[in-house]
């Protein structure tokens, strides 16, 4: 499952990822079970594995990091064996839960749908990566607004969501917002490349907060 | 060559969520402090007023209110200035002057009357944390924005844009919010308490 910034290769966007880095989630039984297979198959192909990561650096040093999904209710956690030890995210868990949230790449594997892919990055709690999340939300968001199916996904997702996560996604996607206005020169983590898009990710914002006030009526 | 930080053990990993996550929990308590002012605050999509056009920085020379009664038939009052002159109260510390006009003919007026001074000053950052002379800050763009006309004739910017402006330069900060929403007379009964 293509998931992280490189969830934006797995559909049709002009928003750029600001990455080389491929990010897949497997389910956590599946590594713990398979581990050691996953490891020697990436090593065939040419992918080093970073010894105690789930990290692999692959011809041309592109990257390529694996991690776990499983049952959300297990919250925030690593899985898997020695062989091969990834980090457990309950949110994505959470919406992988629902295969409807993903879809089938043409080349094999899965990817987030669009709107799956919105509430991931709102919901991605990382201080130390600033804004790029949600500013990439944002501007998929920006981009599909006239699209009624894809908002009525973004809308479903967040109708599951409890009220606080609500708010948390609300204030994360204003400060992004802020963040990225404030500052000319946007030296943001890896997110430098959204500056010029001020008025893309505005945009992606008050469709945000339409699609939130409808919730709300 | 990748940077070797990017690869972080799965416990690594862990502890890095656990730590964004306490300062997730301390972003939730200033919410819960704030109370139901922070759920509407966080509704406004804010607006930066330096980003409306070109932003021009000119030092005054004369008292601010000379220098607001002399742009009065040229301006629409802004952000800090535009509240002022609505209702008396600002948001921010320092008192200057911040205006939209259409071209800089309204600056070349004022600085040969000695008012302003007639060279561009290089900081023009609206909120500084640093001294510094009383400046004009003036966003010069294409067309003026929507207005609203109010007791002295003076132009300032809808009650709406007010609000965004204030987020967009301040930030999300309830203290200011609320006195906004004070000032405009904003009903507040209709918040979700979420």
């Amino acid at each position: 499952m293509l998931v992280g910034s490189s969830g934006l290769f797995g559909f049709e966007t002009r928003v750029p990822a600001l990455t080389e880095d491929i990010d897949v989630a497997a389910p956590e039984d599946t590594v713990a079970r398979h581990g050691r297979e996953i490891v020697e198959a990436l090593q065939a192909q040419g992918f080093e594995h970073q010894p105690g990561t789930a990290s692999f650096v692959g011809p041309e040093n592109a990257v390529f990091d694996l991690l776990g999904h499983g049952d959300a209710e297990e919250g925030d956690h690593t899985g898997g064996t020695d062989a091969l030890r990834v980090m457990v995210f309950e949110d994505l868990s959470r919406l992988l839960a629902t295969p409807q949230t993903t879809m089938e790449l043409p080349s094999g594997g899965r990817a987030l749908r669009p709107a799956s892919f919105v509430i991931v990055k709102l919901l991605t709690e990382r201080a130390h990566k600033g804004a790029k999340d949600k500013l990439q939300a944002l501007l998929v968001l920006a981009e599909r607004g006239e699209d009624e199916a894809f908002e009525a996904e973004v809308r479903g997702l967040l109708t599951a969501m409890d009220p606080e996560r609500l708010a948390d996604l609300r204030a994360a996607a204003q400060a992004a917002v802020f963040s990225l206005q404030k500052d000319p020169t946007f030296s943001d983590a890896g997110a430098e490349g959204y500056a010029s898009m001020r008025h893309q990710v505005e945009v992606g914002l008050e469709r945000l907060s339409a699609i939130l006030e409808r919730l709300d009526a | 060559m990748p940077d070797a930080r990017r690869f972080l053990t799965a416990d690594e990993r862990l502890k890095q969520l656990q730590r964004d996550r306490k300062a997730l929990r301390r972003e939730r308590m200033i919410r819960e402090v704030a109370g139901p002012v922070w759920h509407r605050m966080v509704r406004v999509v804010p607006l930066s007023f330096e980003s409306q056009g070109r932003l021009v920085a000119r030092v005054l020379l004369a008292s601010r209110e000379a220098v607001i009664e002399a742009l009065k038939p040229d301006a629409v009052f802004a952000v800090d200035t535009a509240m002022r002159l609505a209702h008396g109260a600002g948001f921010l510390a320092v008192q200057e002057v911040q205006a939209y006009l259409v071209g800089r003919e309204p600056l070349d007026r004022l600085a040969a009357a000695g008012l302003i001074s007639p060279d561009d000053y290089f900081d023009s950052v609206i909120v500084r944390p640093w001294p510094g002379p009383t400046r004009l800050l003036a966003c010069l763009v294409d067309e003026l924005l929507p207005s609203r006309e109010i007791q002295g004739g003076y132009r300032v910017v809808t009650r709406e844009r007010l609000g965004r402006e204030l987020v967009g330069t301040v930030g999300p900060r309830a203290d200011l919010f609320v006195l906004y929403e004070k000032v405009e007379g904003i009903e507040t009964s209709g918040a979700p308490e979420s």
